[in-house]
């Protein structure tokens, strides 16, 4: 493979000639490699820590002010409470007038008003605390 | 407690009663002297019903009343007439307004006056006595499922009344409607007036002939409108789960059916009745009830979708315009 290409390499049975570096008689020695139990104790750490950390850093961190939690409370009532969510886009649906008469006003006393010019004279609303 | 009573302007008078602030509006025409006749009617009125009706004053007739649950009490006649309009009205409404919801609505944290509630409610507190009445309360659901409806074991003859045991009356909303319907009536010489507790208000006198303007408060929004409605004459009144609330979920229209604060897909319910008490009642039992009711109210419901459904005729519309769309 090497024919024709000018290289030298020695040939099988040649021998190789050694190399003379000043002030180094002998081959530099290979770094000392770790016994099998150091590297399985390491990696046993290692991984140990890696598990544990993050519960550390949870228990680590400062808690929220205990006014700061908006949980219900142990009273019976709060297992039912959920966000009331209201959004009014006034959009307006009529319906029937009532027709059996615990309250019905028939046209007369009471009526919409679709495009109320000025103030009202008084506001009507779930009583307010005062 | 009541206050002092304010001049709003000429035709205005305004004080704080029974938890709220009570005006009276009169027509302009009125002579001044006659309008602080009047507001010292309706502040009297209010002050006597107050002093029987409060289940704060330790010493109110109601007062009295509640801590002789299980035996025979006499009461007053005013008492019994208002008692009589409670029981009627838990008939009429199929329970849905219920005189005897007071052991669940203290359960649900309304049981002191509403400031004390509101600023015990900020602090994130369970006080003692708090926690004995939810104990109390949870006894009461384990033995009869309820803690509501003992309206039904009530008994009234002329002057003497037989709570349950156990039981406990709070008149709350049909009070100050009827407190106002009596104010109302017991106005002389105003050409028309209004007399409104909160919100809930009764029209008496001969009113302009194009009627008189009422916003109905958007529930959402405090001090604005939600919409119009004009009046010539009754009452007018809502109930509403945005206002007197201290917390999600928690404010002082409870369900008889759960014993728990309502959540209907009502926010707010605004009825027409001929007379306060009347509308009073309605209001709630349409919060509860949904817009089915309106089937028997002229009333207009706010829901938690955003919408209004009502069924009071428009200004300047056609009939057939008003039950075009809808139900």
């Amino acid at each position: 493979m090497n024919e024709g290409t000018g290289t030298s390499r020695p040939h099988a049975g040649q021998e190789i000639p050694h190399r003379h570096v000043a002030g180094h008689a002998k081959a530099p020695a290979k770094p000392k490699r770790a016994s099998r139990g150091l590297v399985r104790f390491w990696a046993w750490t290692l991984g140990a820590m890696s598990f544990l950390s993050p519960f550390a850093l949870l228990g680590l961190s400062p808690r929220p002010a205990q006014g700061a939690v908006a949980g219900p409370s142990q009273g019976a009532v709060s297992t039912r409470r959920r966000p009331v969510v209201v959004v009014v886009t006034k959009k307006i649906i009529y319906t029937k007038s009532a027709t059996s008469s615990v309250s019905s006003s028939g046209a007369g006393p009471v009526q919409y008003v679709q495009a109320p010019a000025a103030a009202p004279v008084a506001v009507s609303c779930g009583t307010h605390a005062c | 407690m009541l206050s002092e009573v304010e001049e709003v302007d000429p035709f205005r008078r305004s004080f704080k009663a029974m938890g709220t602030r009570v005006e009276l509006i009169a027509a302009p025409a009125s002579k001044p002297r006659d309008v602080a006749r009047a507001a010292a009617v309706v502040m009297r009125v209010f002050e006597r019903e107050e002093a029987r009706f409060s289940r704060f004053r330790p010493e109110s007739e109601l007062s009295r009343v509640n801590s002789q649950a299980g035996r025979w009490t006499r009461i007053s006649r005013p008492f019994a007439i208002l008692t009589g309009l409670a029981l009627q009205s838990a008939e009429e409404t199929g329970g849905l307004f219920d005189p005897t919801v007071l052991p669940a609505l203290k359960a649900a944290g309304y049981d002191r006056d509403y400031e004390q509630v509101r600023a015990r409610s900020a602090a994130g507190e369970e006080d003692e006595e708090l926690k004995a009445i939810r104990r109390d309360f949870r006894a009461l659901m384990i033995k009869n499922s309820t803690a509501c409806g003992a309206w039904r074991d009530m008994e009234v003859q002329d002057d003497r009344l037989l709570l349950p045991e156990g039981a406990e009356l709070d008149f709350g909303g049909i009070a100050k409607g009827w407190t106002v319907d009596l104010a109302a009536e017991a106005i002389m010489s105003l050409p028309w007036a209004i007399v409104d507790a909160g919100g809930d208000l009764r029209i008496v006198g001969d009113t302009p002939v194009e009627g008189l303007d009422v916003g109905v408060e958007d529930p959402e929004e405090s001090g604005s409108e939600a919409m119009r409605l004009r009046l010539t004459s009754g009452a007018l009144a809502t109930s509403s789960v945005t206002v007197r609330s201290w917390g999600p979920g928690a404010h002082h229209i409870i369900d008889p059916r759960t014993s728990l604060p309502a959540l209907t897909g009502v926010v707010q319910a605004t009825v027409w009745g001929e007379n306060c008490a009347q509308a009073e009642v309605w209001s709630k039992a349409a919060v509860l009830a949904g817009p089915g009711i309106l089937d028997r109210v002229s009333a207009s419901l706010v829901l938690d979708s955003g919408e209004i459904v009502t069924n009071f005729g428009g200004v300047d519309q056609e009939e057939e315009d008003l039950v075009g769309v809808g139900r």
